[in-house]
């Protein structure tokens, strides 16, 4: 969808676009990434690419949760999980970026990021946002946990962007 | 006597004039559910099946469209909690088959928080819970434990990939 007005859709999903084309600005101004956006009612997508690769944020509305992945945007991500679980599956995915983003500590960032009283506060915003459909509450959580995706992107930059720039020079690509 | 409608001919019963209502509300009720039960095995064979799992946009509808199935996303359009415990209940009172695809392993290991377990605030939790015991329930997914704790997921299915992911830019 290339025209997107925000007033056509529900809050929750306006509250997920606002809140991440804000925070995610760098990533066209300083990263040289282009933004798609694809709404959808259960769960919209918000998607930066560069040459072939893609930072994507997917947006679950039943849980008012995002879901960040880094990958090229041809590679077919396996539904199993973990890797070593399933080598025989994850040994055909020759994808530099998406092997990065897996070596990422998220949960370990996640704990240092937010304090525990922080952690308490979202849960109960997440159960306001959920429970009650409470708009404000769930751009609260939509909020921070953008401040987290922004500071994971901006704390890995100089791999990420080693990735995808290594790959554009290879293919010749501006 | 009480003649209680010809389609429930077989189960009008001689009863004593002072019971007859009550009687007949039980036979009507006996002959609901034997209704139903027929129903709900027909239905099952002629409903298309709904999808239950964790992440709509990346698992749930995408599963669904590759089986012609359907998801909540085809009969709730404006979802809450209540909503979508209405609408399970409505699938297993139609006898659907109801197809689980799980819960999002990668998402888990990438998802900021951990997914609630609690019934009241996790629409899969709840899901789970309403369907315990429903004989037109089918596990598609596998789990198993690893190092890193629990993993799985369905074997096959893969995230939409491709140039479907590359829409035209964004002009605001």
């Amino acid at each position: 969808m290339s025209n997107v007005s925000f007033t056509e859709l529900d809050p929750f999903n306006r509250a997920f676009f606002e809140t991440y084309l804000s925070k995610m600005r760098f990533l066209e101004e300083d990263w040289g990434f282009a933004k798609h956006v694809d709404p959808s009612y259960y769960g919209s997508l918000l998607l930066y690419t560069k040459g072939r690769f893609a930072i994507m944020f997917s947006f679950e509305l039943r849980d008012n949760r995002v879901y960040l992945r880094m990958q090229q945007v041809d590679t077919a991500i396996p539904d199993v999980f973990p890797p070593e679980a399933f080598p025989d599956v994850y040994s055909r995915i020759q994808d530099p970026l998406f092997e990065l983003f897996l070596r990422l500590p998220l949960r370990e960032e996640y704990q240092q990021f937010f304090s525990k009283a922080e952690r308490k506060r979202l849960e109960q915003l997440i159960e306001l946002a959920v429970v009650q459909r409470d708009v404000e509450a769930a751009r609260a959580v939509l909020e921070k946990e953008a401040e987290f995706h922004a500071y994971i992107l901006r704390k890995y930059q100089p791999q990420i962007l080693q990735v995808v720039e290594a790959a554009s020079a290879e293919s010749g690509e501006a | 006597m009480l003649a209680v409608g010809s389609e429930w001919g077989g189960y009008a019963t001689l009863v004593p004039t002072g019971g007859a209502r009550k009687a007949a509300r039980a036979a009507a009720d006996e002959a609901s559910e034997q209704l139903g039960r027929q129903g709900a095995r027909q239905a099952s064979r002629e409903l298309k099946p709904v999808v239950i799992g964790e992440n709509m946009r990346e698992r749930v509808v995408p599963f669904a469209q590759q089986k012609e199935y359907l998801t909540i996303n085809d009969f709730v359009s404006n979802w809450s909690m209540e909503a979508n415990a209405a609408w399970i209940r409505r699938m297993m009172r139609e006898g659907r088959r109801i197809i689980d695809i799980g819960p999002d392993f990668y998402g888990r290991h990438a998802g900021l928080r951990e997914v609630s377990c609690h019934l009241h605030r996790h629409a899969y939790a709840l899901e789970r819970y309403l369907l315990k015991g429903y004989p037109n329930y089918e596990r598609a997914f596998v789990r198993i434990r690893t190092p890193r704790g629990i993993g799985g997921g369905v074997p096959g299915l893969s995230r939409p990939a491709g140039s479907g992911l590359i829409i035209e830019p964004f002009v605001p």
